[in-house]
């Protein structure tokens, strides 16, 4: 089976060549590399720019606390549907903070995506997003921030890696008591994984290997805290598996930790496609 | 001119009153109808209103505080420091505000000298005020947003039974939202159901000031939202006590505005 990363050049920028050292390096089929998700799309003429931004504008989660997700049958504003489009095929520009239904947009991008050749059979696309992602959570009933979205289209949102696991418990608190967020962040930043962090691209590779083992397996997640297929809710979870940042800057590895049978098993999906 | 031995001019109180009335009454008959009203007179209704002004449009801006400037005397937490987060120290030099650089791409300036800059910057541009009065309603006309009914503030600090004052209408091209999180003409339309608000997001600095400029805009054929009004508007995160986001949306929503009337461009 092939497998495809969408928009890693310009969500990563230069930093696409680490995640494709560091997927090389576990041995696992290496992904062919395309476009960002909407200029694919909108290349192969599957829908045109307005359709694809009043979809979008439609499925952004205007309260996470919500019990309720988005009314599809509720018409976004017009600056909502122009802000999108806006952004359409410059994801490297686009402010987040907006949350989007992550399994809605599965649902949306999924014909499309088959319309432009992909399939959960011969091609898995593994799309990167500069949006926020959440999902319903039914135990607490309420959406949270994930970092991905397994099924077709496999979807990762960058900003998500940064603001979905939990950082610690003392920084929300000082947080709500009114400190300068900047002031908080640099105060901190040892204890999480900041936008434009180095470890950034590996933690994209774990998260499209998860990708992948879910679509072969049904199973993505290793309950080994120490393997990339773990699934993360901590920022210090994703510090134990990836190292200090200093150590990455200094380009000492693009390693992806994987349990010894997971690491069988990636290996194993170049002998039997 | 003052009488010998006196250092004031000879004028008594029914000169004064005369002279109050009048000119009052003057501008307000004559701003009845205008360009445009923008309700609210914080940094980004100030800003919106100079820029809108200085390409000759007949601005009003409905404030209902005796003052002016809303939260911009106030950094946050009761500090007159107000900061900014870079490209916005640019509208400062642009009104003559001075600032130091706390950090690269942060910057501060005395809340009380940056708040009545903006003030007097936007007198100066040539808008007038309509402070200590109310926003009431909207005159809404071919499904289009005409003009504001407004009243004194005080009718409403006071019992119903003692201050039973109709308000009055006053009509314009274009109304803006300038009130902060309370979106009061957003909501207004809400209440006669022609939008749906959701309500602004929890505090959140880095991610609310792109997102807020962004929205920036029209919302309904003739009313356009800036400043906080517009994370009540979409439902975005809301911004903590930092400016430049409520300076550059009020920049926005002018560039919005003469573009919309082909003017200035």
């Amino acid at each position: 089976m092939d497998w495809v990363v969408l928009g890693a050049e310009e969500l990563l920028g230069g930093e696409a060549r680490k995640l494709k050292a560091s997927i090389e390096e576990t041995g696992s089929p290496l992904p062919a590399f395309a476009p960002y998700v909407y200029r694919v799309i909108l290349e192969e003429k599957n829908a045109d720019k307005e359709t694809l931004a009043g979809m979008l504008a439609k499925l952004r989660i205007k309260e996470l606390t919500a019990k309720v997700g988005p009314n599809e049958s509720v018409e976004p504003f017009p600056a909502e549907v122009a802000f999108e489009g806006r952004f359409l095929t410059s994801p490297e520009k686009k402010p987040y903070g907006i949350p989007y239904e992550g399994a809605l947009l599965q649902v949306f991008l999924r014909p499309l995506l088959k319309q432009a050749g992909f399939s959960r059979l011969s091609s898995l696309p593994v799309v990167l997003l500069p949006d926020l992602l959440a999902t319903f959570e039914p135990s607490d009933r309420r959406y949270h921030l994930r970092m991905n979205v397994l099924g077709f289209p496999a979807l990762i949102s960058i900003p998500g890696i940064v603001l979905a696991p939990a950082k610690p418990r003392e920084y929300y608190l000082l947080k709500r008591s009114g400190l300068d967020p900047a002031g908080l962040n640099r105060a901190f930043k040892a204890l999480f994984i900041d936008h434009g962090d180095s470890r950034l691209p590996r933690v994209v590779a774990g998260l499209a290997l998860q990708a992948l083992a879910y679509l072969r397996t049904g199973n993505a997640f290793c309950d080994d805290a120490r393997c990339s297929l773990h699934n993360a809710h901590w920022h210090h979870e994703l510090i134990a598996l990836y190292g200090p940042d200093e150590a990455q800057n200094a380009g000492l590895s693009q390693d992806i930790p994987l349990c010894s049978a997971h690491s069988r098993m990636v290996k194993d999906w170049k002998v039997t496609p | 001119m003052a009488q010998e031995g006196r250092l004031f001019a000879p004028v008594g109180e029914k000169e004064i009153t005369r002279a109050i009335v009048n000119t009052f009454a003057k501008q307000f008959v004559e701003y009845v109808e205008s360009d445009c009203i923008i309700v609210g007179a914080g940094p980004s209704g100030l800003i919106a209103g100079r820029d809108l002004a200085r390409q000759g449009l007949k601005t009003l801006i409905v404030e209902r505080n005796n003052y002016l400037g809303g939260g911009f005397w106030i950094g946050g937490y009761l500090l007159n420091k107000v900061t900014f987060r870079a490209p916005g120290e640019k509208v400062l030099d642009e009104i003559g505000v001075p600032y130091e650089k706390a950090q690269e791409g942060l910057f501060v300036a005395d809340g009380p000298h940056a708040c009545s800059k903006l003030i007097a910057s936007a007198c100066d541009a040539g808008v007038k005020f309509a402070n200590m009065t109310i926003f009431d309603d909207v005159v809404l006309r071919d499904n289009r947003v005409q003009g504001v009914v407004v009243n004194w503030t005080p009718v409403r600090a006071l019992p119903r039974e003692i201050t039973c004052v109709d308000p009055i209408a006053l009509e314009t091209k274009i109304v803006v939202d300038a009130t902060g999180h309370d979106a009061l003409v957003v909501k207004m339309l809400e209440s006669k159901g022609l939008l749906k608000v959701p309500g602004h997001g929890s505090m959140w600095v880095e991610a609310s000031e792109d997102l807020v400029v962004e929205h920036t805009g029209e919302v309904y054929p003739g009313l356009f939202v800036c400043g906080m009004s517009v994370t009540t508007t979409y439902g975005i995160p809301r911004m903590g006590p930092t400016f430049s986001g409520m300076l550059l949306s009020g920049k926005r929503v002018a560039e919005t505005i003469l573009e919309s009337l082909k003017i200035g461009r």
